[in-house]
């Protein structure tokens, strides 16, 4: 059972591919109101842990809670409650974004489109609607995802690598949503390469190496125990990259 | 620019060997198969791996090209010890049953291949002029063929050592112009498509006219096999593909006349196709029909998913292919049936039944594992949304008992004014439920399939299972209720037989669901 005012709790979860361990023994947990954010190097276990958080991935072991309910027992109720956007927004190509958006707010019984409607316009994303998701950029199948996460006013969102692909204007009034969204007691769970974007929105910071926890923390806190003046640096002390850096430039010039 | 490129290439001497385009034509032929194969199966993993995909899809290939293959020998068969009306129906056979594979693979790959603009770009930035781009593009899209088509010539050349060289020849003949003829349909859609197609609505006009040709052939091999055509000596001898039917009688004259044409055609549809070979790995660029337009709303989960089922079937090439062949199917044997009755000729119930109802129900029983295997694509955002534990089987079982009941429907209604008897109701009926059982099984076998998919497809052996077993679902009470018939000359009692061994396989993959789930 998650303390009260976690909205997500992960204890002790691995995924394993084969032989290969993504995620080894992960614990962490989102608190109500706050943003957290899933920073690690490429094929770190960041994707994997998200997936197995919503049950895209089946677990070998460990428990993942979603406001209180287990996502065995609850998973129907709990994706009633998240907004997700994965890695790749993989969707129905055929479909239009108007179709897409359609089914799913069926699917999630909204009593109307009026949110949608509104998310559409802020995105800028009308002249688009009729277009078949095949034939749109990546940043526009991006701004599909973002809506259709959003449409519901979800009490968690889990993002993926959430501003792959959108432009200046997009990415500022998403992470504009995303701190009026946890100040209304919403959380976020939401992994990024992009550390400028982790320090500036994040109220607490986990960096995964090889699918282990290597370092968790408020900024602060990071940065006072790993000795790093920005983010950036701490990610590459806790991940044992500066040294490697150095190393590859030293051997280049 | 490319031009420039080119001529830079020819003056350093750079110009590659034909070996290193051999080699990239294979480069492409394999990636256009593992991307025919894997685009609609994936589930927004990358599969890891590669070879083990590519594998799948040669072996699904030959899967697929064995059927045709075999239609391929019964026409043969057919034309030597049971012709009909001269061997008019063999070339006819071959033509429609060789130009549906090459027509129905080559718009798939078009509309199929994901990161088929990656391939031309790729192509683009190569050191290769423009010619050597449209031959690498061409012959890598023939390439990927060439499963379908080695199976259907060696099929052709092996019984031709048994049943006569010239049925071997007018085959091989035929099914050279039909393969040329399917790659100049092909171009011309693929152009129409290019130029006109800059809005959705006028892209799904014509991805609907791309199955005219189809039905073109289909409806002369069923007038050829339906009126018992004759032709005179003249029209076996000089007119072109009649006198194919010349040439499987061992007429020389027929021969030449008939290479006079074939060969021609041949070129003019690889030229055809490699001028358009490019345009085919280029993006589909569409345009909104109405800019700005919001139209969306709320529905209940099972009419939003049966609408967008549908919305898709008619985008999907693979499954219009799947839903539009067996229409073709209903509309040539209601034809067969107004011209048989008009000649007399009304055929028994039984076989009435047998010949043509119980296909439509077998390929419907089928529907549901197409309708998966399309939403595969979205998979990994389809199952973040909080869908029922059978809203979506409710939908694929909508889709399948609508697309049936309208195919046999039509057939019954037609059998019913020929006749003027209703009594073929019955059994459609009934077999609703078998075809519902199969809909429950199919639902079963992705519920596990897609728990162990880590690769992100499905492997050739776990295809094959479900085939078989899904026979087996639609074999039993099917195969019940025909030797009922044939033991009791009337549809009463096996058609309880139908719906009860029908009724069962309900309850146990009912059952089956509800532990699964």
């Amino acid at each position: 059972m998650t303390a009260s005012g976690e909205a997500i709790r992960v204890d002790d979860l691995v995924v394993r591919y084969g032989q290969k361990t993504a995620v080894n023994h992960l614990s962490f947990s989102v608190k109500k109101g706050e943003i957290y954010g899933l920073l690690g190097p490429n094929g770190a276990g960041k994707t994997s842990t998200i997936k197995a958080l919503i049950g895209l991935t089946e677990r070998d072991s460990g428990t993942v809670e979603v406001l209180g309910r287990d996502i065995d027992s609850d998973a129907v109720w709990i994706k009633g409650k998240i907004g997700v956007v994965p890695e790749n927004p993989v969707l129905f190509d055929s479909l239009t974004p108007n179709e897409f958006l359609e089914l799913v707010a069926s699917l999630r019984k909204l009593p109307d489109m009026k949110k949608t409607r509104s998310l559409v316009t802020a995105f800028e994303f009308d002249e688009f609607m009729d277009t078949p998701i095949a034939s749109l950029s990546m940043g526009n199948k991006q701004k599909v995802t973002v809506i259709a996460a959003l449409m519901h006013g979800p009490e968690v969102l889990i993002l993926d690598e959430p501003f792959n692909g959108l432009d200046v204007r997009s990415v500022r009034i998403f992470k504009d949503l995303l701190v009026r969204h946890t100040s209304g007691g919403g959380a976020v769970l939401f992994s990024t390469h992009i550390m400028d974007v982790a320090e500036r929105i994040c109220n607490e910071v986990g960096i995964i190496d090889q699918g282990a926890k290597v370092a968790e923390g408020t900024m602060e806190q990071l940065k006072a125990s790993i000795h790093g003046s920005t983010l950036e640096e701490v990610f590459l002390k806790a991940t044992n990259m500066e040294k490697e850096i150095d190393e590859v430039l030293k051997a280049l010039e | 620019m490319k031009d420039a490129n080119a001529n830079e290439v020819e003056a350093s001497g750079a110009d590659p060997s034909p070996s290193p385009k051999v080699k990239l034509v294979d480069y492409v032929a394999r990636e256009l198969l593992y991307q025919g194969y894997v685009a609609s199966r994936l589930t927004g993993m990358t599969p890891s791996n590669m070879r083990r995909a590519i594998g799948s899809a040669t072996r699904s290939k030959y899967l697929i090209a064995l059927p045709f293959a075999f239609l391929l020998l019964l026409i043969m068969a057919e034309a030597r010890f049971l012709p009909l009306n001269g061997y008019l129906t063999y070339p006819i056979g071959v033509l429609i049953w060789t130009f549906m594979p090459v027509f129905i693979s080559v718009m798939q790959i078009s509309y199929g291949a994901s990161a088929g603009p990656q391939i031309r770009d790729t192509l683009l930035t190569l050191p290769l002029s423009d010619g050597d781009v449209k031959t690498v593009a061409s012959g890598a899209l023939i390439s990927s063929l060439k499963i379908p088509l080695l199976v259907s010539v060696a099929i052709l050349l092996i019984a031709g050592l048994v049943l006569g060289p010239w049925l071997m020849l007018a085959g091989i003949l035929a099914a050279v112009l039909s393969t040329a003829l399917a790659l100049i349909a092909v171009s011309a859609i693929v152009r129409a498509y290019r130029r006109l197609g800059t809005n959705s609505r006028l892209s799904t006009l014509i991805r609907i006219i791309t199955v005219i040709p189809i039905l073109l052939f289909s409806l002369v091999l069923g007038y050829v096999q339906s009126s018992k055509v004759q032709i005179s000596f003249f029209q076996a001898t000089y007119v072109p593909v009649l006198n194919l039917d010349g040439v499987a009688q061992g007429h020389g004259l027929a021969l030449i006349i008939s290479l006079v044409y074939t060969v021609p055609v041949a070129i003019v549809g690889y030229v055809a196709f490699r001028r358009t070979s490019v345009a085919l790995l280029s993006p589909l660029t569409f345009f909104a029909s109405r800019r700005g337009s919001f139209r969306a709303m709320v529905r209940p989960p099972i009419t939003a998913l049966v609408l967008s089922d549908f919305r898709q079937m008619l985008r999907s090439p693979r499954l219009v292919g799947f839903i539009i062949v067996p229409f073709i199917y209903v509309i040539i044997t209601i034809y067969s049936s107004v011209v048989s009755a008009q000649s007399g000729a009304a055929e028994s119930y039984p076989a009435l039944f047998i010949s043509s109802v119980l296909p439509v129900a077998a390929i419907s029983s089928f529907l549901a594992y197409v309708l998966y295997l399309t939403e595969l694509r979205g998979l990994s955002y389809f199952m973040t949304l909080p869908l029922g534990r059978f809203t979506n089987v409710k939908s694929k079982l909508a889709v399948t008992i609508l697309f049936y009941g309208v195919s046999a429907a039509l057939l019954g209604v037609t059998f019913t004014a020929v006749t003027g008897n209703a009594d073929l109701f019955i059994p459609i009926v009934a077999f609703m439920l078998t075809v519902v059982a199969c809909v429950l099984y199919t639902a079963l076998y992705f519920h596990y399939t897609v728990k162990s998919m880590a690769l992100g497809v499905l492997g050739f052996v776990n295809t094959v299972v479900y085939t078989i077993v899904n026979l087996i679902v639609f074999g039993i009470p099917a195969a019940s209720f025909v030797v009922a018939l044939f033991l009791y000359g009337n549809f009463v009692y096996p058609t309880l037989i139908l719906a009860g061994s029908s009724l069962i396989e309900i309850a146990i993959l009912l059952l089956l669901l509800v532990r699964a789930s």
